[in-house]
């Protein structure tokens, strides 16, 4: 069954994996022995079960009473399966909340209506704008607190309503949820404590409203080369059609080597294949054998993907680099580069950025694929991660 | 193929070709169960019918009988490359936690031997929150000690290198749960060990050391009931596993120390 990753997102403490803990027990997606062995293992360290603990499974983090590293568990639908993908809330724990992020196709933002709007609120909903997750709903969590007011919804609502609206989130499309995930209100049935509130419930919601990521395959053709394999007298060149549709016979344009060579065969283990759309790995081989390895980008003549040593966009600060020499992946390739802009940098925080790489790759601006994604590592390590304009 | 298996199977592939492509010299670990027989055809999937990476079995000399035959079937039809990494049995009883220590003794020897920069490993996120935990790519330290605390990021497609680390373990099973291997098994007509079916009322669900591991109740002789039976099941896949028990962090405490 078809499964479509969602992230929660949102300030620590606000009830992301309560939440989480809320829809599995509630849709039954977590089997009754799991469930009672959590719950012996908290009786045996003298704590209240708690719904939380159906995803922090560190020791620490049940101690701690804080989600330290992210974590994905699948939800059960009636027509389809979600894979609810817990992060931390916590600003020091941030890559472990990139890390859970990236490739989200929904985000739900969670806040805790007795707080309202906290810096990490605002840090992940940034950060899920620069990851490029378009569908977003917000989870108004903690109402049993409030008595399930509306007055106070609204007003959170409202203020909730400016801050996506800066960041660029479409308020027309968005749904704002008045949820207790502690008592189970609204999560799967919608509550009768909220009588005031029209709206689907938050299962509801996901099942009828959230979209099913789209396939690139209706994209101009990329072929992401990953490797070179030798097979007899062949050379194969491997990777992934990230985007359109790769044709036996057919034309393409290595970039950036700027080659034309025609595919002779497209193979995987199973044989010889007549065409490989996005998201299928295979191998190629070429009617000339051209010196094309990793990092190339394998093209369709009429729409052809940028070139340049120059990058820029909109970047995430997990770490602040240790030097102005970094190295920029993109795709499947790797290259030195220097970093130009911005001058002064602050971990935790997103800017804008240029890079004058040490050769040319082949990318494509403001693209959902990963080639108009990058990271940059320093001493080999991730210290970024950006879109590409 | 059914699109949600496709989708499994070739994130898989681009993960083992990574592997290839980023490490000199990976191994795989093979129990000869469901999962590590899945991720070997996975590989010959991935590298068009061979089998780049070694293989490695950590024996005590105490897996089933059946384990054997159908370990030996396979590396001789699959022509696989068999690295046994002998394990210390303990004569007098043995339990989860030992027999989960004594295998990542085993390891840590084999490695140094060897020299293996990345081991292959076939976990699932599905099997226990700790393992939820993982990243595809996850490096251990010097002692073999994985320091969760502090795993790298993992974006996209993109990993960190792991300068500091004595290997890395590699994860490309983390996204399927047991259903989507049996399906998988099923589609692609993959040899399985017959430990897995039932006979007189009993099968194995999940298969360790003979003495560890024990049976479940059930009449699932063939591939579709065994599918029917684990889409109903209220059961945790490795109930019958003693070192897989969430009580007192088990699984936590062997995985810092260089278990899988």
């Amino acid at each position: 069954m078809q499964e479509i990753p969602v992230v929660l997102i949102g300030h620590k403490d606000h009830g992301k994996s309560t939440l989480i803990g809320r829809l599995l027990l509630d849709t039954k997606s977590i089997k009754e022995s799991r469930i009672k062995e959590i719950k012996e293992v908290d009786e045996s360290d003298g704590k209240q079960f708690e719904l939380a603990h159906l995803v922090d499974s560190f020791y620490q983090e049940r101690e701690r009473e804080m989600t330290m590293d992210t974590t994905r568990v699948l939800l059960k639908g009636k027509k389809r399966n979600y894979q609810l993908i817990d992060v931390p809330g916590h600003a020091e724990l941030i890559s472990n909340m990139l890390t859970g992020a990236a490739g989200a196709e929904g985000a739900l933002l969670v806040v805790d209506i007795t707080e309202g709007i906290k810096p990490q609120t605002i840090r992940h909903l940034e950060i899920a704008k620069l990851l490029g997750i378009e569908q977003l709903a917000v989870v108004v969590n903690k109402m049993d607190k409030i008595f399930y007011q509306e007055k106070k919804f609204e007003e959170t609502t409202e203020k909730l309503r400016e801050i996506l609206n800066k960041i660029g989130y479409s308020l027309k499309d968005t749904y704002f949820f008045p949820v207790s995930a502690w008592e189970g209100e609204n999560v799967i049935k919608k509550s009768k404590r909220m009588t005031w509130y029209q709206g689907p419930s938050l299962m509801e919601f996901l099942e009828s409203e959230v979209k099913e990521p789209v396939s690139f395959e209706n994209l101009p053709l990329r072929f992401l080369v990953q490797d070179k394999y030798s097979e007899g007298q062949d050379e194969i060149l491997v990777g992934r059609v990230e985007s359109g549709i790769l044709k036996t016979r057919q034309e393409i344009l290595f970039l950036p080597e700027n080659k034309k060579v025609r595919i002779i065969s497209i193979r995987d283990s199973e044989g010889e294949l007549k065409e490989a759309a996005a998201g299928q790995n295979i191998g190629i081989t070429l009617s000339k054998n051209f010196n094309i390895s990793r990092g190339a980008v394998g093209s369709c003549l009429d729409s052809v993907p940028k070139v340049s040593d120059h990058l820029s966009g909109e970047i995430f600060w997990i770490d602040s680099p240790s030097r102005k020499d970094l190295v920029c992946e993109c795709g499947t390739s790797q290259v030195k580069g220097e970093l130009q802009e911005p001058k002064e940098i602050k971990a935790g925080e997103e800017s804008f950025y240029r890079v004058k790489l040490e050769k040319p790759i082949a990318f494509d601006p403001r693209n959902k694929t990963i080639l108009g994604k990058l990271v940059l590592k320093d001493k080999g390590k991730i210290i970024a991660v950006g879109n590409i304009l | 193929m059914d699109f949600h298996l496709q989708q499994l199977e070739q994130k898989s592939i681009y993960i083992l070709r990574e592997t290839k492509a980023r490490f000199k010299n990976p191994a795989m670990l093979w129990s000869m169960g469901k999962d590590s027989t899945l991720m070997l055809y996975l590989c010959k999937r991935a590298f068009f019918g061979k089998l780049p990476f070694p293989a490695i079995h950590l024996d005590s000399g105490h897996d089933f009988p059946e384990s054997y035959q159908f370990r030996d079937k396979i590396v001789k039809e699959w022509g696989v490359n068999l690295i046994i990494g002998k394990v210390k049995h303990e004569k007098d009883g043995i339990s989860g936690t030992t027999e989960g220590l004594n295998k990542a003794e085993a390891l840590r020897k084999l490695l140094a031997e060897y020299k293996f920069d990345a081991l292959v490993v076939s976990i699932r996120r599905d099997e226990h929150g700790i393992r939820a935990k993982e990243r595809y790519f996850s490096p251990r330290d010097k002692d073999f000690h994985w320091n969760f605390k502090n795993q790298p990021p993992e974006i996209f497609n993109y990993i960190s290198e792991f300068k500091d680390a004595s290997h890395v373990r590699v994860h490309p099973l983390l996204h399927w749960t047991e259903l989507d291997v049996w399906e998988y098994t099923r589609e692609k007509n993959i040899p399985f060990n017959s430990l897995y079916l039932a006979k007189n009322g009993k099968r194995y669900r999940s298969l360790g050391y003979k003495e560890v591991t024990h049976p479940i109740s059930s009449n699932a002789d063939t591939i579709d009931k065994i599918i029917e039976e684990v889409k109903t099941s209220q059961i945790e896949e490795r109930s019958g596993r003693a070192m897989e028990k969430e009580k007192e962090y088990v699984m936590e405490r062997l995985r810092q120390l260089g278990y899988f």
